[in-house]
Order: C-alpha cells, then sequence, then structure tokens
C-alpha cells in the first residue's frame, strides 16, 4: 500500500519534471497554442502540488491505490517520451494525461 | 556555542559539566531557568526556520512571473507575452504559506510559555506562568483547528486533533519553596505537553517541508538562471562563492568571456544546480535538527519534573547545528 509520503512525491516529481523541461519545451513549441498547453499543464500541476501539501492523503483501498498505480504509470511514459525525444505535441499530450491522473490520485487519497 | 547561564541558589548543586544540571532538592530554579533559556531558544530558532519558508512560498509568485515569461519570449516564433501564474495558484500558495505560519505562531506561542517559566524561575519575579502556558496549548490547538479549515485534513491534523485542555492553576494559595517548586515542576509539565504535541505534528509532516524545499530551491534557482541568461545579473556575482572557496578571483570582464563562451555559461548553470542540490540538503537538515532539539527539550523536561539532572547539552549541539547551517548558508 502506498503511503501519503509516496503520493505526494509522486504528485510532486510530475510538477518538477514538467518544471524543468518547460524551458526547452518553450523554445522548441512552434505556436502559441503549444506554449499556452504547456504553461497550463505546469500551472496545474503546480495547482495540484500546492493542495496537495495541505491535505492528508492518508485514505485507503484498492480505488486510492489504482489511481495512485495510474499517476505513476503516466509520468512513466511522459518520461520515457522524453528520453526517446518524441514529438513535443506527443509530450504536451502525455503530460496532460499526468494532470488529469494526478487529479484523480488527490480526490481518491483525500477519501 | 551557546551556554546556558543560571543562578546558583544554596541547596542547589551544580555538576561538573558545564551545561549538565543538578534537580535540586529544593526549588530547581537553576534547571527550570536554563531548560526555559534552551527552551525559548529552540522555538525561536524553529519558528524563524518556518517563517522563513512561508514567506519563500509567497514569493513563487514574483519569481515564476519572471521565469515563465522568459521562456516564453526567448521563443521569436511565440507571442511575448507576460506569464502571471494563475489566481487559482495565487491563492493555493497563500493557503500553504498560511498554513505553514500556523506552525510559527504555535512555536511562538510555546517560546512564550517557556519565557513564563523562565520569569517564574527567576527569583522573586513570578511571572503569568498558567496565562503563557494556556496561551501555548492555545496555539497548539488552533494550529490544528486552522489546518483543517484551509486544508481539509494537513497530515499532522489527525495526530493533534483532539485539543490539550487548558490548566486552571498550579497550586496557588501555599507559600514558600514548597509552592514554587510545585508550580515549576506543574509548568513544566503542562509546557512539555504541549511541546510534545507540536512536535509530533511537525515530524509527521516533515516528508511536506522536504518536497518544499525543493520546491523552493527549483523555483529560485531557475531565476538565477534566467537572469543570468538574459544577461542582467553578472555572471561575477555567481561565481563569486565558488572563487572564493578556492581562493580566486574573477575576472573583471567575466561577463564579456561568459557571454562569449557558451562552454562557460553552461558551467555556471551546473554550478548553480548543484548548489540548488546543496540548499535543498541544508533545508532538510534544519527542519530536522529543529526536531531533534525539540526531543532533546522533552528529556530535559522529564529530567525536571523527576527531579534527576537536567542536562542540555543536546539542545545546544541540536541548535549549534542549525546555526552552522544559517551561517553557511550566509557566507
Amino acid at each position: 500500500m502506498s503511503t501519503a509520503k509516496e503520493r505526494l512525491d509522486a504528485i510532486y516529481e510530475a510538477y518538477s519534471q514538467a518544471y524543468d523541461r518547460r524551458s526547452a519545451d518553450m523554445a522548441a513549441a512552434t505556436s502559441d497554442a503549444q506554449a499556452n498547453k504547456i504553461q497550463a499543464n505546469l500551472n496545474r500541476l503546480e495547482a495540484h502540488y500546492l493542495d496537495a501539501s495541505t491535505e492528508a492523503l492518508d485514505a485507503n483501498g484498492q480505488a486510492v491505490e489504482d489511481a495512485y498505480d495510474d499517476a505513476v504509470a503516466a509520468q512513466e511514459k511522459v518520461d520515457r517520451a522524453y528520453e526517446q525525444a518524441k514529438g513535443l505535441a506527443e509530450k504536451i499530450r502525455l503530460v496532460g494525461s499526468v494532470v488529469g491522473k494526478i487529479g484523480d490520485l488527490i480526490d481518491k487519497a483525500n477519501g | 556555542m551557546r551556554i546556558y547561564r543560571f543562578p546558583i541558589r544554596a541547596g542547589c548543586s551544580l555538576g561538573a559539566a558545564a551545561l549538565v544540571l543538578s534537580g535540586c532538592a529544593s526549588v530547581p530554579r537553576g534547571p527550570a531557568l536554563s531548560l526555559a533559556n534552551a527552551g525559548i531558544s529552540t522555538t525561536g530558532a524553529f519558528g524563524s526556520e518556518i517563517r522563513s519558508t512561508a514567506q519563500k512560498v509567497q514569493y513563487v509568485d514574483v519569481t515564476e512571473a519572471f521565469v515563465a515569461t522568459y521562456a516564453r519570449c526567448s521563443n521569436p516564433n511565440l507571442s511575448c507575452t507576460s506569464q502571471l501564474p494563475p489566481g487559482l495558484n495565487l491563492k493555493l500558495r497563500q493557503d500553504l504559506s498560511r498554513a505553514i505560519l500556523l506552525r510559527a505562531k504555535a512555536l511562538d506561542a510555546l517560546g512564550k510559555a517557556y519565557a513564563a517559566l523562565k520569569r517564574e524561575a527567576e527569583y522573586d519575579a513570578r511571572g503569568d506562568l498558567v496565562g503563557a502556558t494556556n496561551d501555548a496549548i492555545g496555539g497548539v490547538n488552533n494550529f490544528a483547528t486552522a489546518i483543517a479549515a484551509i486544508g481539509g485534513a494537513a497530515p499532522a491534523a489527525a495526530l493533534i486533533g483532539e485539543p490539550l485542555k487548558q490548566i486552571t492553576g498550579f497550586g496557588v494559595g501555599l507559600l514558600a519553596d514548597h509552592n514554587q517548586r510545585k508550580r515549576l515542576v506543574a509548568g513544566s509539565h503542562a509546557i512539555a505537553q504541549a511541546t510534545k504535541r507540536l512536535r509530533d505534528a511537525l515530524e509527521v509532516e516533515a516528508f511536506v517541508f522536504d518536497s518544499l524545499a525543493d520546491y523552493l530551491v527549483k523555483t529560485r534557482s531557475a531565476a538565477r538562471q534566467s537572469l543570468l541568461d538574459a544577461g542582467l545579473v553578472s555572471s561575477g556575482d555567481a561565481l563569486q562563492p565558488f572563487t572564493a572557496n578556492l581562493e580566486l578571483k574573477p575576472v573583471g570582464t567575466v561577463d564579456a568571456v561568459v557571454g562569449k563562451s557558451p562552454a562557460a555559461k553552461q558551467a555556471i548553470f551546473a554550478m548553480l544546480e548543484a548548489q540548488s542540490r546543496a540548499d535543498v540538503i541544508a533545508v532538510r537538515n534544519r527542519y530536522h535538527a529543529s526536531l531533534a532539539a525539540l526531543d532533546a527539550l522533552l528529556e530535559a523536561h522529564d529530567a525536571l519534573e523527576s527531579g534527576q539532572s537536567v542536562s542540555l547539552a543536546d539542545v545546544d549541539r541540536f541548535l549549534g547545528e542549525l546555526d552552522a547551517a544559517l551561517d553557511s548558508k550566509k557566507e
């Protein structure tokens, strides 16, 4: 079973990675729409992290574990996309998926 | 190094070590005074550390506006517009900062209780020990309820959700030393309860502060890099701690040199990144040293209440670590 610390770490990791990659992603953006999505994803991940920092994240149950596993798996897909130098549109799409999974994890972990 | 000085009274024996105090057979004024001083120092240092974190959380809005706008406007294919953090993020940061400040306020209230214990321990200087101790208990209770109101439930809320009971008095009505001993021991016991409750809460959520340290250092580091990259600050300033450590001095034309050398610029960024990692570890260490100082303080409370020798060496050692970390930060 995942702990509150592991859940917060996963939430922070998603934000932290997106933050570290923003500068290069912005440099690679070819349109305002792409740039807006990059920044919007990062803002939402930061909001999730700030929200989670004042929450207990201590609910138990299979739904919480599934949400945690989904969030971790989604982040791994993002990391692989960057390792494999996939296109920016694909990276943005995958980060957007992490945003949703992290939001779900917070909801479930708060019971 | 801190030395806790206290008046030596007839009937109290002083141990050989400077910081090991004998529990007095009669009124333990000396040990209580030293314990109170250590409590004031510990809560003050921990409170300052937490208050500094809260201020830095709020300032992220400013650094983030600069970094996000610079990242976007550096790409000529994009429209260059100011990138201000969304209102939701601003509010969440304020909520988090306020929640962090509640911990500092609870520590402040504890510090006032230790100050009252100190006044009580000083000869003929009786303070409002009951009122100050109740303020400390109230501070810890307020911390729990306010956290729950802001965030639903912080990690510590469940731990300190059951309010500590206020005290009504410490044996008022009797005369002379016997009564003062009773007040000091009872006061120490009540303050220790509040200290223990807050210490446990702060330990449970230490992992929150671990990621927060990284968050703060990361955003500040990104701002430094953006400022340097934009040529708005001197590379010499960024290099100063590094070159000073090597007992060297940057050349006067450092900015021109870095401007022409992508290798030099990248090396400076790498140096700043490494410095950031060290800063994160230092922030985490200060938090854990503060917790350890509270632990040592609680042991001293136990010793005082059971009439044993009170050692403040551990409190002093952990506060020393905190000072050393702060000193190295200033350098």
